[in-house]
């Protein structure tokens, strides 16, 4: 045999071997899908928690709850029997195994226990629950650990008692916890702070402290807190570490993919080497942590096609295109379950499974938004008009002059592209103030508004000044998907630069076609869930939020001028000031 | 019908004589009454038209029966002296008449009252009006008299009515209308306003008048409230008139000649004929005793009336054994008259109007809101497209837009025309709301009637008759042409919410707007960060002794102002006293006074803080020290400096515990003590009965002991110690264990049957009741009604493997019959909306896993108890309970068609399914329904009525077929098949296993009732040993649970207040005006020592809210008498307080001490001090919480702000929402008080809703959402952490 050809032939065999070899390597891919949506029984297709609880799978959606118990779907959509009041979005879930009831954390009306379909609600108001903005829900040693905007708050429900821990302060950093896990072989929790770190809660003491980073603290940019088999994992928007017991922790970089893009937004591990992030783009797995093995899940395009690639530390090994799979992108939620996975997504909910399933039952194609071009399309903003609770260290939380000018300045925008038709000449724009009674009672929230204007009305984006010690709000922005357009004349910090939903209304960002690009694709996306809003769904829309905000920067003491006299005229003619305006 | 002619003017005299004697033995007990004389009246034969007028020559006869002194019947002229005189009635004693009389052919027929022999001629009433019957009435009672007073009623007009002992005393009446006044003719009130007419009044036993009106008959109350059709004739042409009612509850009247019958409780169901008019006719009709009727009577062929005995048909049928299959059942004979006697018939004479002369039962006395002071009442309908009428059902939701109202106009002419078509005069148009409500205020005492308008102006529905208000009656509909045996749906119409539109009103003038509510200045006055509140350290208590260590004379640190008391350092060991039980047990506090903090509170130092808070040094013996004011001093002990660390003390601090308390005044002063006989009662209040049914367990709650009885003898073979207030017992499959709730010692007692004694406790949630175990034996669910919860219990272990959450109150279980589920009953309905329709829940448990299932609801019902399922039978597996529907979002009015509570049964079907049927009829209830239970063959029901010591006899197959009509009275005549008499305050029911017998536990008798089951008949009673004599305790306990003192045994007073406590409702009561405001519930457990009580504070005694208002407002009926109210008051007062649960028993934990802190305080947050009226401790101090005092607590809801709060000017955000709870509060005094009770705190955890409309549903919201204008404490400043600590100290009181 000539020596070329023996040497094809160990070359051939090489080839063979090493492709043998890595394919033998290669992750599960999960190829069998099945999707739900509000076809199969779901009562929203916009999915925000899941909770597996034996053969029960919980969901929570932006419309109601969904339990699926020996292959069907059992939904509810209202508070009480009289079905008066609709359910909010249910942000979080978890379940107390010895009763069998389901705490879910909501958007905006607090803490609800679900037990044999009653709900009970415990709220800011009516309970020792420090806030109504609920980030995630954790029953563990028979107490219920709710992260709320007021703080971390703690219910025995056995003996009715209610503690708090990180009680948000006025003069202190604000942190957002956005989940919670157990402390493995401890009473301890772990509890991840938006862009802020990770903390341990001694539930014995009822402390928290902060658990030193693995990477640089003033970068940080933590989402989640995950745990399996004893292993911790901490998510940041580009890394991951995990910690097995009490070791020290190890890190890796998250895989970016190809194109690049998507931020993450939620994690759930299943073991000690593996761990799901989703992400706006599609879900990426961390398959293997030893070889640096990731797969990620992407829906192509608009059709129902999805793309998976196995990487192995920056090299694609693998790709392949499914017929089916996610139904959308835009991962909010993941539990495992076994060797399955299931998804949540803003478009409906997906399991994926290592066993041979049914044909999907949806073909997973995104929702059809309904043709309201001619509805008004809402703008909310987001003040301190309403008198809220002072926090801790705050006399009180007084009405803002300032956000009353900015309300103001928004308004008078909004009269003026009205005056000159509205969008497209034809469509008007509508501005939400007031949208709930945060004026009503006293012990409310600045972010109250928030869940109410993003889900009870619901708007299209939102106006408001945040500065930088609100993160609070930046939370629920990048929780809620709601785009909020920031007027605030300081810089951005880090929880801000990195929220996909946030947008300066600034000249510099105005004239910046990249930015412009981006926050209409973030309105687009939005609207997509909110079907009123479509016709907002334009750049032309995004203009005239931009020059409201506008106004209400460099112009707002001429505006404020200009009101004073306005108010002065309706005064005159019948007695009374114009709305928005509380007499000074 | 054969009647026999009489052949002689005195025909017969022994048929009346026995029967008399015997009945009469318990009527009052008046000095041996005559009861062998008749009085009647007698009426010249020739005369036309006998029945109605009377025409010259008439005079009231008496007939004497023979007797041993007067061998011949005797007839005496009692009015010689009169030229026509008739309609006698017996006054209640039996010693005088009261009549209509002339004394000359030209005066005017007027009431007239003699003694029984004719002497004492009086004259009661004259004037130019013509009188034409007069009647004895019971008492009267309103609030601004000091007691019940006597009345007449008469029939007057038209013309002018003169009271003879009041001068100027004159009404003028335009038609014959029915009045009333006291004995002596003084105090004359007209009470019928009908145009129309009015005759033949007669008082019913209920307290109730009946007269003849528009041909038909009527019922108003003696105040001329709630006029309402009692019966009409069957045919058009017909007449009723002269009503009487006999002892069993049927009411006799005349119809055109016939004698009518319908029943008391359903007189518009249940009209029968008695005897028809074709064999003669007749006149009158009285009650004999024995059920027989003295009647007056003309054959066809006799020319004269004479009186009669009718009797009933002996053995009348009762269809419970043989009852054909498929029909009704008929629960009440029919009074079927069929014997015939003549008494006197004489030829020349109608004898008519006859009457036993002698002592007869005194109808219920009755109480009004009616008030001289007002000049306009209400009328308010609930929903006008609720209709009984063809063409009022046929009107669609929205149509109807307006209401017209008119009054009755009589033509000025011809006054002596005795009737005439009225004309109708617009008085004004008000809007209809959108769920076809209007509320109206207009003229009392005028007839009126209404018509409603589509929004064309095109009449709708008009009323035919009129009807009329009275002063300061509230006067409701249901719909236009309601079904009278329909109870009103449980909704806060939009109306009643909106307040009244006055009608034919002058407006009254305008008043100046009461201040503005306050907006605190701070509030939008700019922010600014404060200093952050930091947790406070928690000082412990250190001791006088240490105190003294620089604070003795001589010492640097000075020395306290007031000069040592002895008392003082004794007050701590006083409590052992025997006094101090005594004190105790008035107060509501279980256990040992030197153990309560209510007592501690005054009488030591460190009471509320408990033993973890003090120092070794400290000594609780040392009594009232100096921490007991200061505060705990190791703070000031480590910085002596800072002064802020003890808390600043001023003399008026001293009456905090310096203040008299009625419990301590009526041991130390009056010398109460209770008696020991009170100690000895058993009070059972649930049973079981063993597996084989050889044996019954018996749960006494008084005695706190389990019994062991043996139905066969009746003995009670073991008595076994429990804990404290046992409630229920479970038994085990192998009946070798029992397991008692402990309902104050939060546990369940583990007995062994075969040792008779209790082997194990083990500790469940606050205030166990129910208890019930699978069908295996080894769970154990036991209901935690205090807390909302089921403990599941391993049976083996003795461990509590997890606490279920349940509905509000959870009391009774059942399993259902394959012992897969079980079902858990609320006896309060869950929490809702402010004005909102409630739901109780009905919980149901998979019994196998120990979780719940689901959870069914019981709309508009509350007060679900007993609870069994049927366990054979084609209803086999569906659930009875026993409920009420109480009516808290309709006025209080209308007591007799079920306008406050109805009784009634639910069916919980195996899909889920909740079914209401209720038991009550109108103006007869079923008060207090408590338990229930099924024959093991499934045919029968028992249900008890813990008000009224009755047990029903449900027929489960028809209770299955029939509608589920939950507010229809009267609906249970097709399936209660009787209802038995039983001892006092029955509550549990069961049957035996084998079916037989079922057993009744009479808690306020100490006895089980017996009922055999085949014909379900009263067997026996056993007896469980409890003591004879009745304590005053005692007494008050059975008027407690009795409601034989409200109108038509509709409630007792634990109807709202099981256990003492309260049912979770705000209730629109008359007191404060109908429609305005709810008022909330509240407990009566350790109530003697926080008056004054009611929410506007003004009754300072229990004896006035329980006595004279609670008659008024409530019940109806003539208040208690003095010596029954202070039996009741004095029970009332022995009602305990729970354990509170929220308490540790070292004492407060560190977030309950911390939220003392801030309840204490006297600055804010930024050191700001606070004034008076922002501090908790200047209205709840004291051992209650409470400075029993009225005070504005301004807490803030829209409520109010219809009542013209000008909120709006305040430029508050929103301010359309809100109003001030405590401004515009009425009192039933008319004035706006502006005040309300400063509520006790004791066990504040276990009461919810909050405040006094019951609005807050936490008691987080009465500060969250219900102290906008911070006028209720200042609590904006506080930090989540601080408001949460207030909270659990709260709950800690």
């Amino acid at each position: 045999m000539p020596i070329d050809v023996r040497n094809f032939v160990v070359a051939l065999a090489c080839l063979v071997a090493t492709a043998a070899l890595r394919a033998a390597e290669l992750p599960f891919i999960y190829q069998d899908w099945e999707v739900f949506t509000t076809r199969d029984g779901l009562p929203h297709d916009a999915v925000r928690s899941i909770g597996v609880h034996g053969e029960q799978v919980w969901v929570g959606t932006e419309g109601g709850l969904a339990v699926r118990e020996d292959g069907r779907w059992r939904s509810w959509t209202h508070l009480d029997p009289q079905h008066s009041m609709a359910l909010p979005a249910i942000s979080a879930l978890d379940f107390d195994p010895d009763t069998g009831d389901a705490w879910l954390g909501t958007w905006g009306s607090g803490l609800l226990r679900f037990t044999a379909g009653r709900f009970d609600r415990f709220d800011q108001l009516n309970s020792g629950l420090a806030g109504n903005l609920v980030f995630a829900v954790l029953v563990a040693n028979g107490r219920v650990w709710a992260a709320t905007n007021g703080g971390l708050s703690v219910l025995d429900p056995r003996d009715d008692t209610w503690d708090l821990i990180l009680e948000r302060r006025a003069a202190g950093p604000e942190l957002p916890l956005l989940s919670l896990v157990p402390e493995p072989d401890s009473n301890g929790l772990y509890a991840a702070a938006w862009c802020a770190g990770l903390y341990r809660i001694d539930v014995q003491r009822g402390t928290a402290s902060a658990v030193p980073a693995p990477w640089e603290a003033a970068a940080d940019t933590t989402l989640a807190v995950a745990q399996a088999d004893g292993t911790t994992w901490w998510v940041t928007q580009t890394q991951v570490a995990r910690r097995i017991g009490s070791a020290s922790w190890e890190v890796r970089r998250i895989a970016r993919p190809r194109p690049p893009g998507g931020s993450v937004t939620c994690a759930a591990a299943r073991s000690a080497t593996e761990v799901w992030l989703g992400t706006d783009q599609g879900l990426r797995v961390l398959a293997a942590w030893p070889s640096d093995t990731w797969v990620t899940y992407r829906r192509s395009g608009a059709d129902t096609t999805m793309l998976v690639a196995v990487t192995r530390a920056g090299e694609t090994l693998e790709t392949q295109a499914l017929s089916a799979g996610l139904p959308d992108n835009r991962i909010r939620c993941l539990a495992t379950d076994g060797d399955d996975i299931w998804v949540g997504t803003a478009c409906g909910l997906a399991h994926g499974t290592r066993k041979g399933c049914q044909e999907p039952s949806s073909a997973g194609s995104a929702r059809t938004v309904p043709d309201t071009s001619s509805a008004p399309v809402a703008i909310g903003v987001l003040s301190s008009v309403s008198r809220t609770m002072p926090l801790p260290g705050q006399a009180t939380q007084p009405t803002d002059v300032a956000a009353l000018v900015d309300v103001s300045a928004v308004q008078l925008a909004v009269e003026d592209a009205n005056a000159r038709g509205g969008y497209r000449g034809k469509v008007p724009f509508t501005l939400v103030t007031d949208p709930y009674g945060y004026t009503r009672y006293g012990w409310t929230l600045p972010e109250d508004d928030f869940a109410m204007l993003a889900y009870t009305h619901p708007v299209s984006g939102i106006v408001g000044c945040v500065g930088p010690e609100r993160r609070f709000t930046t939370a629920a922005a990048w929780r809620t998907e709601v785009p909020l357009v920031n007027a605030a004349d300081e810089p951005a910090t880090i929880d801000e630069a990195v929220n996909p939903w946030m947008f300066r209304a600034t000249r510099a960002a105005r004239s910046d076609p990249d930015a412009r690009a981006r926050f209409a694709a973030r309105f687009e996306a939005r609207f997509q869930r909110v079907p009123r809003a479509e016709a907002f769904a334009s750049y032309v829309a995004a203009e005239h939020l931009l020059r409201a905000i506008e106004l209400a920067g460099p112009e707002r003491d001429a505006i404020r001028r200009t009101l004073d006299e306005m108010n002065r005229a309706t005064k005159a003619a019948d007695g009374r000031p114009i709305r928005g305006l509380p007499p000074r | 019908m054969m009647l026999a002619k009489a052949v002689a003017p005195v025909l017969c005299a022994a048929a009346l004589l026995p029967a008399c004697a015997t009945a009469l033995e318990s009527a009052a007990a008046d000095p041996a009454p005559r009861q062998d004389a008749l009085v009647f009246t007698r009426i010249p034969a020739t005369a036309e038209s006998a029945a109605v007028e009377l025409p010259l020559g008439s005079h009231i006869a008496r007939l004497d029966l023979p007797d041993a002194a007067h061998p011949f019947s005797r007839i005496t002229n009692l009015t010689p002296d009169f030229a026509a005189a008739g309609r006698p009635d017996i006054s209640f004693d039996g010693q005088r008449v009261l009549f209509i009389g002339q004394r000359t052919r030209d005066d005017c027929a007027s009431v007239w009252e003699m003694n029984a022999d004719g002497t004492s001629l009086r004259q009661i009433i004259a004037g130019s009006a013509p009188c034409s019957a007069a009647i004895y009435v019971s008492t009267i009672y309103t609030l601004d008299a000091d007691e019940p007073v006597y009345q007449l009623a008469f029939c007057a007009g038209p013309g002018q009515v003169v009271g003879l002992n009041e001068p100027g005393a004159v009404l003028f009446t335009p038609t014959a209308a029915l009045f009333t006044c006291r004995l002596d003719g003084s105090r004359i009130q007209r009470i019928t306003f009908a145009p129309d007419g009015v005759s033949d009044p007669y008082l019913l036993s209920d307290g109730r008048l009946l007269y003849t009106g528009r041909a038909s008959l009527f019922s108003v109350n003696t105040d001329g409230t709630e006029v309402s059709l009692f019966a009409a004739a069957d045919a058009t042409v017909a007449r009723c008139g002269r009503p009487c009612e006999t002892a069993d509850g049927w009411v006799t009247y005349v119809e055109s000649g016939a004698l009518v019958a319908v029943r008391r409780a359903r007189s518009l169901h249940t009209r029968r004929l008695v005897a028809a008019a074709d064999e003669g006719l007749y006149d009158s009709a009285s009650p004999l005793p024995g059920g027989r009727l003295l009647v007056s009577f003309r054959s066809r062929t006799d020319l004269s009336y004479g009186l009669y005995v009718l009797e009933a048909e002996k053995g009348v049928r009762n269809l419970l054994p043989e009852r054909p299959e498929g029909c009704f059942a008929q629960k009440v004979p029919d009074p079927f008259f069929r014997r015939v006697t003549c008494l006197v018939n004489a030829p020349e004479w109608h004898e008519l109007d006859g009457h036993v002369l002698g002592p007869r039962p005194i109808p219920a006395g009755r109480s009004s809101v009616v008030s001289e002071s007002s000049t306009t009442g209400f009328a308010y309908g609930l929903n006008a497209y609720l209709s009984d009428t063809k063409a009022g059902q046929h009107i669609a939701p929205g149509e109807i837009r307006r209401l017209q109202v008119f009054r009755a106009v009589q033509p000025a002419d011809a006054p002596s025309v005795r009737s005439r078509t009225p004309s109708a005069e617009l008085l004004g148009e008000v809007p209809v709301e959108s769920d076809g409500s209007f509320f109206l205020e207009v003229p009392a005492r005028v007839p009126l009637r209404w018509q409603t308008l589509g929004a064309d102006g095109t009449v709708l529905q008009a009323m035919q008759s009129w009807v009329w208000v009275m002063p300061r009656e509230g006067r409701g509909c249901i719909g236009c042409h309601e079904d009278r045996e329909l109870a009103p749906p449980n909704r806060f119409t939009l109306a009643l919410r909106a307040g009244p539109r006055r009608v034919g009103i002058a407006s009254p003038p305008e008043q100046s707007p009461p201040p503005a509510a306050g907006r605190p200045e701070s509030i939008g006055a700019g922010g600014g960060a404060g200093p952050v509140a930091q947790e406070p350290e928690l000082p412990l208590y250190v001791g006088q002794a240490v105190c003294g260590e620089c604070h003795a004379p001589g010492c640097d640190g000075g020395v306290c102002s007031i000069p040592p008391v002895p008392a003082h350092a004794q007050a701590c060991s006083v409590l052992d006293n025997p006094e101090s039980v005594e004190i105790a047990a008035l107060s509501g506090i279980t256990g040992e006074p030197r153990r309560s903090v209510i007592c501690l509170g005054c009488h030591a130092a460190a009471a509320e803080e408990g033993p973890r808070w003090t120092a070794g040094t400290f000594s609780l013996a040392d009594g009232v020290q100096c921490e007991t004011c200061h505060g705990a001093g190791s703070l000031h002990i480590a910085q002596p400096t800072a002064g802020a660390t003890l808390r600043h003390v001023d003399r008026l601090m001293c009456g905090v515990c310096h203040r008299e308390l009625p419990s301590h005044a009526m041991v130390l002063e009056k010398g109460y003590v209770r008696s020991p006989v009170d100690a000895q009662y058993k009070t059972p209040v649930n049973l079981a009965a063993s597996p084989d049914g050889a044996r019954l367990y018996v749960v006494c709650e008084h005695s706190n002991s389990l019994l062991v009885v043996d139905p066969a003898t009746g003995a009670v073979q073991r008595e076994i110690p429990v804990g404290l207030r046992p409630n229920d017992v479970a038994v085990s499959p192998d009946g070798r264990t029992l397991f008692v709730t402990n309902r104050l010692s939060d546990s369940v007692a583990v007995i062994d049957t075969a040792a008779g004694q209790v082997v194990a406790e083990i500790a469940v949630g606050d205030e166990p009741h129910g208890v019930v175990l699978d069908t295996t034996g080894q769970q154990l669910f036991v209901l935690n009604t205090g807390e909302n919860s089921i403990s599941v219990i391993d049976t083996a272990a003795r461990t509590e493997l997890r606490r279920l959450a349940a509905g509000c109150g959870p009391w009774s279980a059942a399993r259902t019959p394959d012992g897969a589920s079980l079902y858990v009953t609320s006896v309060r309905p869950d929490l809702g909306g402010f004005c909102e329709p409630y739901r109780s829940e009905i919980t149901v448990i998979d019994a196998a896993r120990g979780i719940v299932r689901n959870r069914e609801s019981a709309p508009d019902a509350n007060m679900l108890k007993g609870i069994a399922c049927i366990p054979a039978g084609p209803y086999r597996g569906v659930a009875l309970f026993v409920m009420m529907r109480t009516k808290n979002l309709v006025p209080t009015t209308r007591v007799a068609q079920g306008w406050v509570i109805t009784n009634g049964l639910g069916l919980l079907w195996p899909d889920g399914r909740v079914d209401q049927v209720l038991l009550d009829q109108p103006a007869e209830c079923f008060p207090d329904p408590e338990d229930v239970a099924i024959s093991p063959d499934g045919r029968y029901a028992l249900v008890t009525s813990g008000g009224s010591d009755q047990v029903a006899v449900v027929d489960v197959e028809q209770l299955g077929r029939s509608l589920a009509l939950p507010d229809q009275l009267g609906l249970s005549d097709r399936f209660v098949l009787k209802r038995l008499k039983v001892g006092r305050n029955p509550r549990s029911v069961i049957f035996a296993p084998d079916g037989r017998s079922a057993y009744v536990a009479n808690a306020l008798d100490d006895s089980i009732t017996v009922i055999e089951t085949t014909g379900f008949t009263v067997s026996g009673v056993l007896d469980l040993g409890g003591p004879r004599e009745v304590t005053e305790l005692r007494r008050g306990a059975r008027l407690f649970h009795s409601a034989d003192m409200t109108f038509a045994w509709q409630f007792s007073c634990q109807s709202c207040h099981p256990d003492g406590h309260l049912n979770g409702l705000a209730m629109d009561i008359e007191a404060d005006g109908i429609g305005l405001r709810p008022v909330d519930n509240r407990t009566l457990r350790g109530i003697l020592d926080t008056g004054p009580f009611k929410w506007e504070g003004l009754n300072p005694t229990m004896q006035r809210q329980c006595g004279p208002r609670f008659a008024v407002f409530f019940t109806r009926l003539a208040p208690y008498p003095p010596a029954e109210l202070d039996a009741l008051v004095r029970y009332m007062c022995t009602i305990e307080r729970s354990p509170n649960r929220y308490r540790p028993a070292d004492g407060l934990t560190p977030a309950q001490y911390r939220g003392k802190l801030v309840f204490e305080r006297t600055s804010d947050n930024s050191g700001q001090p606070l004034r008076p009226e922002q501090q908790c401790l200047t209205c709840h101090n004291g051992p209650y919480k409470t400075a029993q005092i009225n005070a504005t607590a301004r807490s803030t809801m829209w409520l109010d702000e219809r009542m013209n709060v000008p909120l709006a000017e305040t430029g508050l955000p929103g301010s359309k929402e809100f109003g001030d709870l405590g401004i515009f509060f009425f009192a039933d005094t008319g004035v706006r008080p502006n005040l309300l009770d400063v509520p006790q705190l004791s066990n504040l955890y276990d009461s919810p809703p909050y405040l006094h409309n019951g609005g807050a549903n936490t008691l987080e919201e009465i500060w969250t959402r219900f102290n906008y204008t911070e006028a209720h404490g200042l609590t904006r400043d506080l930090t989540r952490r601080q408001f949460n600590d207030l909270m659990a100290y709260l709950r800690a009181l």
